[in-house]
């Protein structure tokens, strides 16, 4: 994984050409989003103070598309990285809470919320049981041990439901 | 190339959006697995890939890694091939699957494949045994940008046809449209909280779709399945589109060829509204014996 701080051989292979903002969907559909400026940004180790590295659907094409192989995507992943860690986004961790509980709690992010794909499921024998509490325990130590709980904690300001 | 190998046995990760939203596409998936002889077990229980949070950058990459590593030991008892149904899924287990750390270091063994890779090295003699023609589908097929555009490693490129689900499409006689934002994000990822710009994404993507006279997408990945279905709802309504374009998942087209039942196997009337199902399955006639 690159990140900001390896990345000035990264950022040198860039010579702003525009092609990834050329192949971005997000930069047709509104000019707030510009990964060229974003890669430019980056370079004078400003692009934690940009609002736009939220708007990147991270879906690569720029990185496809890229006559360098510049890894952008990587490197607008790594500034929300470091901008949560720093700042602690309140809107972001607003937005996100629920998934990071349910992830800690059920262990899914995605909920059954129609009976008709419950009866679905049952017919097809796909009720795979949620973590059972010894499993969630154990899930809990690991995400001590890699400090992923904390992470959560700093980041999210949750704890962990029992 | 990705997809061969004599695969016997597999564990099937069904993910959060496809088992919670569209089961249809894991119960298409194991039907279709079964149809190749190959065992399948789901896990003992379900534990999010994290792929989500990652992209989001709430967590990172080791993270992602770690819990990869707790599915496939813990819960899946480790096995020798994993096979996933969705994109995201794919890049999280495929990733961390090959990666040194997991693969030399702690030494898993797991391969992971999608469910559209074993069904594209499959796909002749799947086609053989269709019992549904699908020569009246004009399939515009959307990918999905973490199989399209996998950043790790090489994925399946078309052989017949641009891409793996066209040669797919292709071997079922289904006709494939090409269209203008083919290789265009569906928009899904930033929904939450950038809805407008993400609408506006997935609607350019669905009006070139409609506008080369398309009756059925065709997708590798449930979380842009579940981006155009809603997408969709939301122009229907507010008057902008008459009728929702049917979306489906490769596993499900397949098993619908395959004469599985399209409602009680592959869930369509989960995720296609009532009149648009049923115009669907009308294109859908029986295949004549040979």
């Amino acid at each position: 994984m690159v990140t900001i701080d390896k990345l000035s051989l990264e950022l040198n292979k860039c010579v702003q050409c525009g092609t990834c903002t050329s192949a971005c969907a997000v930069s047709r559909a509104t000019k707030r989003f510009n990964p060229r400026l974003l890669v430019y940004e980056a370079k004078k180790d400003l692009i934690t103070e940009r609002e736009d590295i939220w708007l990147c659907l991270n879906c690569h094409i720029c990185e496809a598309r890229c006559p360098n192989l510049v890894k952008i995507s990587d490197l607008i992943l790594d500034a929300r990285r470091k901008v949560l860690e720093k700042h602690g986004e309140d809107r972001v961790l607003e937005f996100y809470s629920g998934l990071v509980k349910a992830l800690l709690n059920i262990g899914v992010i995605a909920l059954v919320t129609s009976s008709r794909v419950e009866d679905f499921k049952s017919e097809s024998g796909l009720n795979i049981p949620t973590l059972t509490e010894p499993l969630k325990s154990e899930l809990h130590e690991l995400l001590k041990k890699i400090s992923l709980e904390v992470r959560l904690r700093e980041v999210m300001g949750i704890e962990r439901e029992r | 190339m990705r997809g061969n190998g004599d695969i016997k046995e597999v564990v099937l990760y069904p993910g959060c959006v496809s088992l919670n939203k569209y089961p249809g596409i894991v119960k298409s998936s194991i039907e279709v697995l079964k149809l190749l002889n190959v065992k399948v077990r789901l896990p003992t229980s379900m534990l999010c890939c994290s792929r989500p949070l990652e992209r989001l950058g709430i967590i990172g990459e080791e993270h992602t890694s770690a819990l990869a590593h707790f599915n496939v030991t813990k819960l899946m008892g480790d096995p020798d091939e994993i096979v996933v149904v969705c994109n995201g899924c794919y890049l999280a287990f495929r990733r961390a699957l090959e990666a040194d750390d997991l693969k030399k270091d702690v030494g898993l063994r797991a391969k992971c494949y999608h469910i559209a890779e074993i069904i594209w090295r499959n796909r002749q003699y799947l086609a053989e045994k269709a019992k549904v023609k699908l020569d009246k589908l004009k399939v515009a097929v959307h990918v999905g940008c973490h199989y399209l555009f996998y950043p790790h490693g090489d994925v399946i490129k078309g052989e017949e046809g641009e891409d793996i689900l066209e040669d797919i499409a292709l071997a079922f006689n289904a006709n494939v449209v090409d269209y203008e934002e083919r290789r265009s994000c569906c928009g899904g990822t930033i929904v939450k909280w950038f809805r407008e710009v993400s609408s506006s994404i997935s609607k350019r993507k669905l009006e070139s779709i409609m506008e080369v006279g398309a009756n059925v997408v065709l997708t590798m990945c449930p979380y842009c399945l579940r981006t155009f279905n809603r997408v969709q709802q939301r122009l229907k309504k507010l008057k902008r589109i008459e009728s929702i374009m049917p979306t489906l998942h490769v596993s499900q087209l397949v098993a619908v060829a395959l004469g599985l039942d399209p409602l009680k196997v592959a869930g369509l009337h989960l995720q296609v509204p009532a009149q648009e199902l049923e115009a669907l399955l009308k294109l859908l006639t029986p295949q004549p014996p040979p």
